[in-house]
């Protein structure tokens, strides 16, 4: 895509004497005037100041300038005055660089560290805000009584609809975030409703499992967790027994239940109430002291070890059990009721509405991949939302907090309209072959086949992706057979514009993870990078293989991809693409001979030490291969 | 039209979410922090993955961090204190020590994030916490494995047995510690099993009261940890630690299974330490007019509302409020944030 | 759609050995949607090639160009600037895109960069299935759908052979996925339809020649008289 009428200021900061200590400034600005592009160029002491910020913003206006590539330092403060200033101006963020040169000491490397910054700024699509209409209405779906919990928060900035997908189905979503065309079954009969947002609080679902308690068949006198509070019945003058901590040992909810029952039953004069348990789980807000509370009310809390055994009849049931911290075989404790802790186990619907909703599912099939960039109520789709205990049991102060970050999410629609930059991928439907490949890969959700006489290609459609949907990670770039998918800020043209002239070892880096490794690496040993070029990606999944074939052809020595961990993908499945790749990549050079050139390396943000041993590993692997014998002398 | 303005006090976790949030929605934010830079205690984690992300979320600390130095809207600044603190019509005012120099501000809401202290062992002994130097905090192993790397390239070859000790300062009432920490059982299983991926053969022993596992799947981790990575479960909380006359260190517990005490010998402590909180929590919360919990965490204004307080426009984000993991943290804070912009757009 | 899969690099290698200067060809039909043969694609060979060459020192200057159909003449026509620059042509069309292309510029010599191998539907990302062999004479009405002649391994007509076992080929090895028997596949589809009938119906032997090539196809109420 071509950007017109692109014109360029540059300023050369001296930061007040840091940078002409390295390196002569109008020696940099004689080499750029000879060479670049670019509209308007001058020298400052401290660009930052405030007579300097009014004489630029009249420079703006003068020159017409609509981008700013600033030299000196990139201190965040000048940084966010700079954008400030050129946001009043109609110049955003996206339109201003700045390049720090107080590590740079030759004036060489300061020309080409500008000409390389400049010519990303004029290869960057213009990027704009778009303001969107979107529905207010939020659905939520569930029947019970955290459904019903955050659809009554929600309600307090905006309309609601709550369905309980029993007699009211969902059965079929269309659009995105704002626009969501949901369609929904009652009596038979289909209708579409428009929603903004879905909010999924299906709850969960206990289970008895006998096999957890020795093949014990629940009867009148031994009862499941949930039969007991659902029967709610006079227990005064009976004792009560709960036995907790073989089923659901990955949650709360069982602990806190049996707690409030066992106050409840104290309060309404039942005879006794124990607490057999093996692991007291107290982990959250207010348990502590409810426990503690429990214990002032006479409640028993009776710790168990291993193996027990558990009698049931007409009149009474008993729990024999060891008693870790006293010297006896077993201790015996009888009843009028025993009641058995529950697993709990996801909702019917969740496998249904997962594949409906084409959100992910993860541990136990509960919803949300268990991943710590969806936690808490996030799924793989923007503005289809978790809470409560359909994505993992839940409850008390943890359930009300995930409610009021679903509503604060949510509430972002409240006003009927959102303001986003159009940061996602522009399609270029000359060469898009509408082949699906985006749709399918995008990990979002966020893309849809589009039709018109617009789309010049001979289906007169294209892929586009919603601006609200998508996540800016650049996996469906990476995936076209078309080259016809470009992500601002990361095009094809500005990726292999720095790789141009490549350093001996190019490090393709997600942002979220080996970038940072590598900022926090060169602190630990700052001369490890000096052969090292870091090409930083929004995600590993927007490595494309021709990125590592291009590093190579034009004479580096060795590639490494820079990844987050398994499972720590901030965008679903980016990482496992780049390792895909990689594969790829790396058999395409074994074909014809040129080594084991590509590392592939997962590595966290606070992993320096890791970063480091990896590319020692890179030098050494290329030492071992030699030089590479690919590169193409131009 | 000027654009609202709220200020966001602590620049950690919670902080960073709350200041992210409100500036993507067009708000400018000053996040004052007390320290010389951002990024709050999650910072100085260390990265737990194995094979595969081990889900402890300090990496979306660092992310947020880089996000925050890139975002215009959010004025950072380091070194700074609250020094008073002033109602302004529906919003606020504060003047803010940064060095010697003061600066007036003004706002239409707060958030307050000021996160946690560990618990301060202060004069107890009894662990030897502070005189003996392979008895070591759990944010102290963090910092120790973010900065070398290995735990061999932070406490050296010698290492061959490691005990972590649970609730210290935790579920104490005698202390007046009422309860519980909440990250620390798994931030303690997710280090083992780091330790254990670089260590095959080491000693791994936990010392616990009651194991505070939850999150999705940890029935496989814990298994797992259980089985293959043969890491031990004591229950039991030593009385007694020291080095002297031994080049090893001692720990004395009773055995719960016989009642008897036992003495056995370790090479590197780790104590999991309460959190507690943050020491100028009363002092804050006097100048914001809002309250304290009975434990001197921030309180929200009632029982289960854990971020509005009792003065309107004045948010609790993180784990000021109480002990909180990073995704509950983020959650917390985003609710928060969410708040803040309904009110000051309302 | 056309389903082609790349060509192993070394015969490509083979194949452009004497030359200077080549342009490889992609297509945006069939074999950009099957990930073959698009602009991608094209940039990757071309970069693995000029490495190839670099390191055996004898380089190699490839031009890239990617154009709507190679199985278009007026398409084929954007090619001629490239063309006439070069000694040789790569194509990572199908079967028939390449030889189109070349019957274009028969001056210059050109050069399979694929394999064409079948006509069949995208399954998932990177899974394609054979659907049709272009028979010339379709039987899809008697058979619930499902094509006999393409889901058969021996293309039987009337029912499966005794190597159905458990709905599947005695054709299937562990290596390869299994391969479903197509005719206990028209049983379960015809079975579900309510026409198990149709199992019974006799489907006569195929005229073959209609699938024997070369083939042509004219319809005169479409030709056209430029005259």
């Amino acid at each position: 895509m071509t950007i017109t009428n692109i014109r360029i200021g540059i300023y050369l900061c001296d930061c007040d004497g840091k940078v002409s200590k390295n390196v002569d400034l109008s020696k940099v600005k004689t080499a750029i005037q000879s060479q670049a592009e670019f509209e308007y160029i001058r020298e400052a002491d401290v660009v930052c100041g405030t007579a300097e910020q009014e004489k630029v913003a009249a420079e703006i206006d003068k020159y017409s300038l609509n981008r700013l590539l600033i030299v000196g330092c990139n201190d965040p403060f000048i940084t966010r005055k700079f954008v400030q200033l050129a946001e009043e101006k109609g110049i955003n963020r996206y339109s201003v660089e700045f390049l720090d040169l107080s590590a740079v000491n030759s004036v060489e490397a300061a020309v080409s560290a500008i000409n390389s910054r400049l010519g990303k700024l004029h290869l960057r699509e213009q990027i704009g805000y778009e303001e969107l209409a979107v529905t207010p209405d939020v659905l939520v779906i569930g029947s019970g009584s955290e459904a019903a919990a955050v659809a009554k928060a929600i309600s307090k900035n905006q309309p609601v609809v709550r369905i309980d997908h029993e007699t009211k189905k969902v059965v079929g979503v269309d659009g995105f975030p704002g626009n969501f065309t949901v369609r929904l079954l009652e009596n038979g009969k289909t209708s579409k409703h428009s929603f903004g947002a879905i909010v999924l609080a299906l709850g969960a679902q206990p289970q008895y499992d006998a096999a957890k308690y020795g093949g014990v068949n629940l009867d009148e006198r031994t009862l499941s967790l949930s039969q007991f509070i659902n029967a709610d019945k006079n227990y005064a003058g009976k004792k009560i027994s709960f036995v907790l901590g073989k089923a659901d040992a990955d949650s709360l909810l069982s602990f806190a239940a049996v707690l409030k029952s066992s106050l409840d039953l104290k309060g309404k004069g039942a005879s006794e109430v124990d607490v057999i348990y093996d692991d007291m789980k107290v982990c959250a807000d207010g348990l502590e002291q409810e426990y503690e509370l429990a214990r002032k009310k006479g409640v028993n809390f009776l710790k168990y070890d291993g193996e027990f055994q558990i009698n049931s009849a007409s009149d009474g049931a008993t729990f024999q059990y060891r008693e870790p911290f006293l010297p006896i075989e077993a201790t015996r404790v009888a009843a009028d009721y025993l009641v058995l802790a529950e697993d709990f186990v996801p909702v019917a619907a969740t496998q249904e509405l997962a594949e409906i909703l084409d959100i992910r599912t993860g541990p136990g099939g509960w919803f949300q991949k268990d991943n710590v960039h969806f936690l808490p109520i996030k799924s793989n789709r923007a503005y289809i939302l978790f809470v409560g205990s359909c994505h993992g049991p839940i409850h008390g102060t943890d359930l009300y907090n995930e409610i009021e970050a679903v509503v604060a999410e949510v509430s972002a629609f409240a006003k009927g309209k959102a303001q986003v930059p159009s940061l996602q991928p522009r399609v270029e439907a000359k060469k898009c072959a509408v082949c699906l490949t985006c749709y399918r890969c995008c990990p979002h959700h966020a893309i849809e086949i589009v039709h018109g006489d617009e789309y010049d290609n001979m289906y007169n459609s294209a892929a586009r992706m919603n601006p609200l949907a998508c996540q800016r990670c650049g996996i469906c770039a990476g995936e076209c057979p078309g080259k016809a998918i470009q992500l601002p800020l990361y095009s094809d043209q500005e990726v292999l514009f720095e790789v141009k002239q490549p350093a001996k070892i190019v490090a393709y880096a997600c942002e979220n993870s080996g970038f940072l490794a590598s900022e926090f690496a060169k602190t630990l040993d700052p001369q490890l990078q000096k052969a090292l070029q870091i090409v930083e990606v929004p995600c590993s999944g927007k490595i494309d293989v021709i990125y590592l074939l291009k590093a190579l052809e034009n004479g580096a020595d060795g590639v490494m991809l820079l990844v987050c961990h398994k499972e720590n993908c901030k965008y679903v499945w980016g990482n496992n693409r780049a390792e895909q790749r990689k594969e790829r990549a790396q058999a395409l050079l074994n074909q014809v001979g040129l080594g084991d050139r590509i590392e592939f390396v997962h590595v966290a943000a606070n992993q320096g030490n890791q970063f480091n041993a990896a590319v020692k590993e890179m030098a050494e692997k290329i030492r071992q291969s030699g030089t590479n014998p690919g590169k193409v002398v131009k | 039209m000027e654009r609202k303005k709220v200020l966001v006090i602590g620049g950690g976790a919670a902080g960073m979410t709350s200041a992210l949030d409100l500036a993507a929605q067009g708000v400018e934010v000053f996040l004052v922090e007390k320290e010389a830079d951002i990024g709050g205690r999650a910072a100085e984690y260390c990265c737990k993955a194995t094979d595969e992300c081990n889900r402890c979320a300090a990496c979306l600390v660092l992310q947020q961090k880089e996000k925050v130095a890139q975002e215009p809207l959010i004025q950072v600044l380091n070194n700074a204190l609250i020094k008073e603190f002033k109602k302004n019509g529906k919003g606020y005012k504060a003047t803010v020590a940064i060095g010697g120099q003061d600066l007036a501000l003004e706002f239409q809401a707060v958030i307050v994030a000021t996160g946690f202290d560990p618990y301060d062992l202060g004069r107890r002994s009894e662990f030897a916490y502070g005189l003996e130097k392979n008895v070591i905090s759990g944010l102290e192993l963090e910092r120790a494995l973010k900065e070398k790397g290995t735990l061999t390239a932070a406490f050296g070859p010698d290492v061959k047995k490691i005990g972590f000790i649970q609730c210290v300062g935790s579920r104490d009432l005698s202390i007046g510690h009422g309860y519980c920490s909440r990250v620390c059982c798994m931030y303690a299983a997710k280090l083992a099993k780091l330790i254990r991926s670089e260590l095959p053969e080491v000693e791994l022993d936990i010392f616990y009261m009651d194991f505070q596992s939850f999150g999705k799947g940890f029935g496989d981790f814990d298994k797992e940890l259980r089985e293959s990575d043969k890491v031990k479960f004591i229950r039991a909380i030593p009385s007694k630690i020291y080095g002297f006359p031994y080049d090893r260190l001692t720990v004395r517990f009773s055995d719960s299974l016989n009642g008897q005490q036992v003495e056995d010998k370790y090479d590197l402590i780790v104590l999991s330490l309460a959190i507690t909180p943050a020491a100028g929590n009363g002092d804050l919360a006097q100048k914001l007019g809002i309250n304290l919990d009975e434990y001197g965490f921030l309180a929200g204004s009632s029982d289960v509302e854990s971020m509005a307080t009792s003065q309107p426009g004045i948010y609790l984000a993180g784990v000021c409020q109480g002990p909180k993991d990073i995704p509950q943290t983020i959650g917390h804070a985003k609710a928060a944030a969410g708040m803040a912009r309904n009110y000051i757009f309302s | 759609m056309i389903v082609a899969e790349g060509k192993p690099v070394e015969k490509i290698l083979e194949m452009v050995a004497p030359f200077k200067k080549v342009l490889i060809a992609g297509c945006r039909g069939c074999v950009t949607v099957c990930l073959t043969g698009g602009e991608k694609e094209v940039g990757i060979l071309a970069s693995q090639i000029r490495m190839a060459r670099s390191k055996d020192g004898n380089p190699i200057e490839i031009l890239e160009q990617t154009e709507e159909r190679q199985c278009d003449a007026e398409y084929n026509a954007k090619f001629l600037e490239n063309v006439e620059q070069v000694d040789a042509i790569v194509s990572l069309a199908c079967g028939i895109g390449i030889q189109y292309l070349g019957e274009k510029y028969p001056a210059t010599p050109i050069f399979p960069g694929v394999n064409t191998l079948m006509l069949g539907a995208n399954i998932d990302v990177g899974k394609w299935e054979e659907r049709c062999m272009a028979c010339g004479d379709c039987v899809l009405d008697k058979t619930g759908g499902i094509c006999p002649i393409t889901r058969c391994s021996k293309s039987l007509l009337n029912g499966p052979c005794g190597g159905s076992q458990y709905g599947k080929c005695e054709v299937s090895t562990p290596a390869k996925e299994d391969i479903p028997c197509g005719w206990q596949l028209i049983y379960d589809r015809l079975s579900a339809l309510g026409q198990l009938d149709k199992m019974k119906e006799i489907i006569p032997s195929k005229n073959w020649l209609r699938a024997k090539g070369p083939r042509t196809y004219v319809r005169e109420d479409l030709t056209l008289d430029r005259s």
